[in-house]
């Protein structure tokens, strides 16, 4: 699944870390979910969403 | 910060697990010198004593467990994915040896064949996954 975690989280200017810490998760996390290696489950992608005041929809896309 | 810290989660998740497969160590010892001295092992000592060994070891694998429900990600995908082959992986190997065991001259073959398969699986499974997916 496709993705634009990395362009909003740096639109914030967050580090990945602290990204990471906000979703309580780990950093490795994020970076497999901004390579869009990793894809997060459902209640981990609504945390996502709500740290970066978007909807779900905004930020994952189907590949 | 709104959810708990993962990194200081882990670590002491790793300070607990370590004390605890030190305790698994130490009353394993004690065990295993305890049943030395019976004159007559009672049929309830074996078991009692597996049952005692298995305490800490099971304060670790539910220590890991609560870690794993606290912290959704990566590292919940890697273990249960990894777990499962190696779980897969243990019971073929439990299933070839019984029937070795049953339906051939080979003798008793040790556990630790089993448990040597098992861990190794699921060592290389979760560092194949990890490659993969971070």
């Amino acid at each position: 699944m496709r993705n634009d975690v990395r362009t909003l989280r740096e639109a914030r200017g967050w580090t990945q870390k602290e990204l990471a810490e906000r979703l309580g998760v780990s950093r490795q996390t994020v970076i497999a979910i901004e390579r869009e290696r990793y894809d997060p489950s459902l209640p981990l992608a609504f945390t996502i969403a709500e740290q970066l005041e978007r909807r779900i929809d905004e930020i994952f896309h189907p590949a | 910060m709104t959810s708990p810290n993962f990194e200081s989660d882990f670590s002491g998740w790793k300070r607990r697990f370590w004390l605890a497969i030190g305790a698994y160590v130490v009353i394993l010892t004690v065990a295993i010198r305890w049943l030395n001295t019976l004159e007559t092992v009672p049929f309830w000592a074996g078991p009692l004593a597996v049952l005692v060994c298995l305490l800490p070891a099971g304060y670790a694998l539910a220590s890991g467990a609560i870690l794993t429900e606290r912290h959704d990600g990566l590292e919940r995908s890697l273990l249960h994915r990894s777990t499962s082959i190696a779980f897969f992986v243990t019971m073929v190997t439990c299933v070839t040896l019984g029937l070795m065991e049953g339906l051939t001259r080979t003798g008793p073959i040790s556990a630790w064949v089993i448990y040597t398969v098992g861990m190794l699986t699921w060592v290389v499974a979760h560092k194949r996954l990890a490659t993969r997916l971070a």
